[in-house]
């Protein structure tokens, strides 16, 4: 099958936009412990923002990608803030019904696109020249590499070890000075904003979204990610998001059959490796450490 | 000159149609040991929780150095300086012995918005080194809490407890399951904190145990306190004896 350059370019750019969302799913869900099987509606969030933002008041993509991350942020608090009283079942029907919201408000509103969705969302562009192709490509594995260096900042910061301790036991953080409500809220909040830039960034790419660009099988797309990947480490959100997009590419006479593959994928790894292909324990990664290890040690 | 540090004024607490406590005064003085002890379901761990935040009383107040505290959240009252350790030893499984006491040491310091700070990891680790060092734990820093057998995880709790630095701590039945040589040891460990300045309240049912640690006792009785005073008046008393414990241990 030969591949075309324009291809590969869109291939790339959508595994960098989901490996984002992804992230944001990892901190959300493998750091803090919070359950969220909504995360495409941030996705949808941040994207509709940064649509609306280019199409009708004319900003520059790269005034809207940050708007669109702020105004995630926002929302995904306010599903924190109804996160302080549920726990993991309920929180889980309540982000699917949040994502199926979220799709109903996009479908019936104007602004929105409706029905129609938005078109002509602009490319952005350095001092005239646009990013298209790889140019925009490359400009997404950039965000995503900022995308995962701050991730990693924040897990080295207090908020990550904050985070573990509410995943680990929430009146055990208590006892000790942990606001479980204030780091819940956060941890929402954050891998919302990293749903939105993930959104900011294919509404541009794609120049054309719609409702159903959002919908919870989406979400059930970035869950498996994740799940595959390893869902507490960053390589494993590049990985998951990688091999997720690629496998119906791969093997496109099963196109139809993606959700029913992405589930099985899911309900597979959770069984087999629950800790994801690259997770921390991950048997893959030991495998490889025991190899490089082995290699350098025949070299002296 | 004695001053409280803590005061329970009249706490009652109805859990739906039950009453689990009824007007229950205890007053704790600053830099002593005070016992509560009282057979099972007489209300021990629910005073506990109310003074740690973690329940509202229905109705009485708790005051912590002149200050009401009843119905501040719990990690509120942690960082005011109460501490606290459950009954059944619950570490942070999934964290190693370092971070959970990490994660105690941290939540004072980095208060507000400060959480985006990056973990001083040099001062705060040397600190949790020297925690796990004060109660035996230094050398499975590394190890997962869940790794742990039930005797560390008590002392655990106890490092984690320790992290907050708390003017109070509060030990629910700190020597449940263990051995009497790891009983001893851990009453020397008290001994130590107390004498450091840490005024301690605890919850016990080992009766030896809490007779030789407290200064002041309390025994609790169906949710209201039956008998308080210095420990050799508490077991010597008629209605304490008929109640909890038994006739026995008046003649042994």
């Amino acid at each position: 099958m030969p591949i075309s350059p324009g291809y590969l370019a869109t291939l790339s750019t959508v595994v960098a936009s989901y490996a984002i969302a992804t992230l944001g799913l990892n901190i959300t869900m493998g750091r803090a412990g919070q359950v969220n099987l909504g995360q495409a509606a941030f996705v949808g969030v941040g994207a509709m923002t940064s649509a609306i933002l280019a199409t009708r008041y004319d900003l520059p993509f790269w005034l809207c990608l940050p708007i669109a991350a702020l105004i995630s942020f926002a929302i995904g608090s306010l599903i924190g803030v109804v996160s302080i009283r549920l726990r993991h079942d309920f929180l889980a029907i309540t982000t699917i019904g949040f994502n199926f919201i979220v799709i109903y408000v996009f479908l019936y509103y104007e602004v929105f696109g409706a029905s129609y969705g938005i078109a002509g969302i602009p490319k952005p562009s350095i001092m005239g020249f646009k990013l298209r192709g790889f140019w925009y490509a490359g400009l997404s594995w950039a965000i995503l590499g900022l995308a995962a260096l701050l991730a990693r900042y924040l897990d080295k910061s207090w908020m990550g070890i904050a985070f573990e301790s509410i995943r680990e036991d929430e009146e055990v953080s208590e006892s000790i000075g942990i606001s479980v409500r204030k780091f819940k809220i956060l941890a929402f909040a954050v891998g919302a904003m990293y749903g939105g830039i993930a959104g900011s960034l294919l509404a541009h790419f794609k120049g054309y979204i719609v409702y159903s660009d959002f919908s919870f099988p989406y979400s059930i797309m970035i869950l498996s990610m994740s799940i595959v990947g390893g869902i507490d480490t960053i390589s494993g959100a590049i990985a998951g998001s990688l091999i997720v997009i690629m496998l119906p590419e791969i093997f496109r006479p099963l196109m139809e059959y993606r959700m029913v593959i992405y589930s099985a994928l899911i309900i597979l790894m959770l069984f087999l490796r629950p800790e994801g292909l690259l997770g921390r324990r991950s048997i893959v990664l030991e495998k490889v450490r025991a190899i490089l290890v082995e290699g350098t040690r025949g070299e002296s | 000159m004695h001053t409280a540090i803590l005061e329970t004024k009249n706490i009652t607490k109805y859990f739906g149609g039950i009453r689990a406590l009824h007007n229950v005064s205890v007053r704790v003085e600053k830099g002593t040991v005070t016992g509560i002890i009282g057979p099972n379901g007489a209300g021990k761990t629910t005073l506990f929780k109310i003074i740690a935040g973690f329940l509202k009383p229905t109705t009485g107040v708790v005051l912590f150095e002149g200050e009401r505290i009843d119905g501040r959240p719990p990690h509120i009252i942690a960082l005011k300086g109460i501490a606290f350790t459950f009954q059944v030893p619950r570490g942070l499984p999934k964290m190693t012995i370092l971070d959970n006491i990490v994660a105690a040491l941290g939540a004072p310091l980095y208060r507000g918005v400060d959480f985006i700070r990056l973990r001083v990891s040099g001062d705060i680790t040397s600190r949790a080194y020297e925690i796990a060092r004060r109660v035996g734990l230094e050398d499975y820093v590394e190890r997962l809490a869940e790794e742990l057998p039930l005797g560390l995880q008590k002392r655990l709790e106890i490092a984690r407890a320790l992290a907050l630095e708390p003017k109070l701590l509060m030990l629910d039945e700190p020597a449940a399951g263990m051995s009497v040589e790891e009983a001893d040891e851990l009453k020397e460990l008290l001994r130590s904190l107390n004498k450091s300045g840490v005024t301690i309240m605890l919850i016990e049912h080992n009766v030896p145990f809490a007779l030789d640690l407290s200064d002041y006792m309390y025994v609790l009785h169906y949710g209201e306190v039956l008998a308080e005073g210095k420990p050799e008046e508490v077991v010597a008393d008629k209605k304490v004896i008929e109640a909890y414990l038994g006739a026995g241990y008046a003649r042994g």
